[in-house]
């Protein structure tokens, strides 16, 4: 019993993790304070690539099988992983666009955003934030 | 020599060179055409092979880059890391190397340049990154934990990046070059057609432009030549008056002038040939006529009715040259004034008449004009005015290289009188001389038959009229000798009938003897036995002998002579021209005396036989010496008329002269002089 509730509460715990959505970073160094939804979609989809100031944008995705990546997809391209994946392989053979590097975990992706000026990603969102990093905040919501 | 103002090169040559020319140019043009229009294709072509190239580069690029990426993976796991950074670094050589290529390539194309630039820049930095790897990774040489295996991972993370960045731009590279391909391979596809039409085109243009320009060209000198075909046809058919165009000023243009040139000379022959031909006619048809005509009259009526008609004469005439030589009688003529006619029944051989000059220097006076008229023989200027004549040709009649008058033809026309008119005239001239001539001959064979006709009607009245009475009295005496009547035969009868007999027989022995002398001096075979003859002694004796003949005409003589006067000569001649002139005296003034004169002239003897009888007129005086011919006057003298004639040939033989001077009414004096120092050289036969 206590250990089905302690799964429970995990379990619950873990989702109420993932309910609690994603939280968009960039690398410190980046001026821009908030940006939109929309710009998001642009960047990550790598329709605008650099940022206002001519720093190379550089977007950052965590893997298919993460549950940030849904939410992102979900909440910010509305679109789903496998409508993503068609898209990159179109941008890749009328392009030449990669699709952006894909991390495995929120630790990784802030050391990666803070390595590069234009770098920006997405973690959850109760990510503890990290040297060279900070939240960058989403107009509308 | 080409004529002048044409071309002196053939435009045959020139027409040709021009579209050897036009070839030329053509065939140049067509080069250039294709030659640019396959420009692009040969432009797009050399793209396409670059792009290819470069495409080429990339994609080895790109296959390197992952062949690297895939080789860094294994660094985590792998203990060989030198291997897979010799390995890494090999790549990137060939990386590099092939890189530079592409730049080459890419000069011309700033978009691809710039984008290899920039993965030439990401590359720079990945290689960076991942020697820094290397380097941490062989330097620290330790077993890894797994914080320091995700701290590789994280940083070949950081490098992947740049390798993304540079394949991004590589990737991007390869869609614009093939892009850029096909858009090539499709405007080469698309003008694939160009050079044929470029090519196409302008053999049109060429062909146009030959066709036309050449067409026209060629058809103008076909032209040219079918117009002279045309002209030498219609000449060669007869036609004359055709000339042919001159439609260009070329050598065919050259030849045809010449030909028109060639044409008017033709015509020209062909008006004088004409011309000549008529004349011909004419002169045959003017021969025809006076071959009819055979008197001087009907000579002249041919020249003034016929001949003047057909050459067109407005007025004429002929002139007789007279006997001395100094004037010209006007024998007849016609279309001049009235009054011209009047006034000039002769006129002389130095007037200022042009026929006058014409005979004096025996060469025809052409008048072409009346302005010429006026310069050379003014005096009758005015006469042709009247007459209106404006140009005249006069002509001498010559026979036998003898002059013996002129003829003149006027016109109302002016005339060139050239070289073949002139001799056209004088061959007319000398048609009118021959005829006048064959007239004269004619009416003097005709005056000669007459004369010989009264001659032979005279002399045998003249013989017969002795031998009458002779034989009445022989017949008589016969009839009685028959009868046997004696008695009417007595001796002197018989002696009568005997003496009148020996008159008789004697008169018939002179008349004979008479004829004789003329047929021998008409023979030539009147010759003269020279003497030493004292003429004044002759006188006597013949005046003697012939004072009983005389006296039975109641005529005397009366002797005068002054000397003895003697010369060589032929004393039966001379005695019988005394004799002959003392008979006509006797005969033409009967019962007047008759006056004989003898004296020395000089070296010249005179013998004068003067009568008192009627006179010879001037129209006989001439007439008188000549054969056959006696004085016409109403008594019947009887006689042959060839006693003065013989006396004449005497005279003359012996280089004398005889002639008469008479008044009519006043008589005659006949004078004989004889030339009283004979040399052989003076002698001369009848």
């Amino acid at each position: 019993m206590k250990y089905l509730i302690i799964f429970l509460f995990y379990f619950t715990a873990i989702n109420a993790r993932a309910e609690t959505g994603v939280m968009i970073i960039v690398n410190e160094a980046n001026s821009l304070t908030e940006i939109s939804e929309d710009q998001v979609a642009d960047f990550f989809l790598k329709k605008t690539k650099t940022w206002p100031d001519g720093t190379t944008l550089r977007f950052f995705d965590r893997d298919d099988d993460s549950s940030e990546r849904q939410i992102f997809l979900r909440d910010y391209l509305h679109k789903t992983a496998r409508e993503m994946e068609i898209f990159w392989i179109g941008q890749k053979l009328y392009t030449g666009l990669s699709a952006p590097t894909q991390i495995k975990n929120d630790m990784t992706m802030a050391a990666l955003v803070s390595r590069f000026p234009g770098a920006i990603g997405y973690v959850s969102a109760d990510f503890p934030g990290g040297k060279g990093v900070k939240r960058i905040a989403i107009k509308g919501n | 020599m080409i004529t002048q103002g044409f071309e002196q090169r053939s435009s045959f040559v020139k027409r040709l060179r021009a579209i050897m020319v036009a070839i030329g140019l053509f065939f140049l043009l067509g080069m250039f055409g294709i030659y640019f229009s396959s420009q692009g294709f040969l432009q797009g072509l050399q793209d396409l092979n670059e792009d290819n190239k470069l495409l080429n580069l990339t994609s080895q690029i790109l296959e390197v880059l992952s062949s690297s990426d895939e080789s860094l993976q294994k660094i985590v796991e792998s203990s060989k890391t030198k291997d897979i950074r010799f390995t890494f670094r090999e790549n990137q050589k060939v990386i590099k190397a092939q890189l530079n290529e592409s730049l080459v390539y890419a000069k011309r194309k700033p978009d691809t340049y710039k984008s290899l630039i920039s993965a030439q820049s990401s590359l720079k930095h990945y290689e960076d990154n991942v020697e820094r790897i290397f380097t941490n990774i062989i330097v620290n040489k330790r077993e890894y934990g797994e914080k320091d295996i995700e701290a590789i991972k994280s940083e070949l993370l950081v490098s992947s990046q740049f390798a993304m960045d540079a394949k991004e731009s590589l990737r991007n590279i390869q869609i614009s070059l093939r892009f850029h391909s096909e858009s090539l391979f499709s405007n080469i596809y698309h003008n694939r057609f160009r050079p044929l039409i470029v090519t196409t085109t302008l053999s049109i243009i060429f062909f146009s432009f030959v066709m036309t320009v050449g067409l026209s060209s060629a058809r103008r000198l076909s032209n040219s030549i079918f117009n002279l075909t045309k002209a030498t046809d219609a000449v060669a058919q007869g036609d004359l008056s055709f000339r042919a165009e001159i439609i260009e000023k070329d050598e065919i243009g050259g030849l045809t002038y010449e030909f028109n040139h060639m044409v008017d000379a033709l015509q020209d022959n062909q008006t004088q040939l004409r011309q000549a031909i008529d004349r011909v006619s004419t002169l045959q048809y003017i021969t025809s006529l006076f071959s009819e005509a055979l008197s001087s009259h009907e000579v002249y009526d041919v020249i003034f009715n016929k001949v003047f008609k057909v050459l067109g004469v407005r007025a004429g005439g002929v002139v007789v040259l007279s006997d001395d030589g100094k004037n010209l009688e006007v024998k007849r003529v016609q279309g001049y004034e009235d009054a011209v006619k009047k006034t000039l029944p002769s006129i002389s051989i130095h007037s200022g008449f042009p026929i006058a000059s014409a005979v004096a220097n025996r060469k025809a006076v052409y008048l072409e004009n009346e302005k010429v008229i006026k310069e050379q023989f003014p005096e009758t200027s005015e006469i042709y005015l009247k007459a209106k004549i404006k140009s005249s040709a006069s002509l001498p009649l010559i026979i036998s290289n003898e002059i013996f008058g002129g003829i003149i033809f006027s016109f109302s026309n002016e005339r060139t009188f050239d070289q073949d008119e002139r001799d056209f005239f004088a061959a007319i001239a000398q048609q009118c001389s021959q005829a006048l001539h064959r007239s004269q001959l004619y009416e003097n064979a005709q005056q000669a038959i007459l004369v010989r006709d009264e001659f032979l009607s005279i002399a045998s009245h003249e013989l017969r009229t002795p031998l009458t009475p002779l034989k009445i009295q022989f017949q008589g005496l016969v009839r009685q000798l028959k009868k046997g009547d004696s008695s009417l035969i007595t001796p002197e009868r018989l002696m009568k009938i005997v003496e009148s007999s020996d008159r008789q027989i004697n008169r018939l022995t002179n008349l004979i003897d008479d004829l004789l002398d003329v047929s021998r001096i008409t023979s030539g075979k009147l010759s003269l036995s020279r003497e030493t003859v004292d003429l004044s002694e002759m006188v006597t004796e013949v005046c003697s002998q012939y004072g009983h003949q005389l006296n039975h005409v109641n005529s005397s003589i009366l002797i005068e002579k002054n000397e003895k006067i003697s010369g060589a000569f032929d004393k039966v001649r001379i005695e019988q021209v005394f004799i002959n002139l003392l008979t006509n005296a006797g005969k033409y003034a009967a019962g007047k005396p008759v006056h004989v004169t003898l004296t020395r002239l000089g070296d010249m003897a005179q013998i004068i036989v003067r009568d008192e009888g009627n006179g010879i007129d001037k129209e006989n005086q001439a007439r008188i010496f000549d054969r056959f011919e006696r004085v016409r006057d109403k008594d019947n003298v009887g006689g042959l008329g060839l006693g003065l004639y013989i006396s004449k040939q005497i005279v003359e033989a012996h280089a004398g002269r005889i002639y008469v001077q008479s008044e009519l009414g006043k008589g005659a004096a006949f004078f004989v002089e004889l030339p009283l120092n004979f040399k052989e050289s003076q002698s001369g036969h009848a």
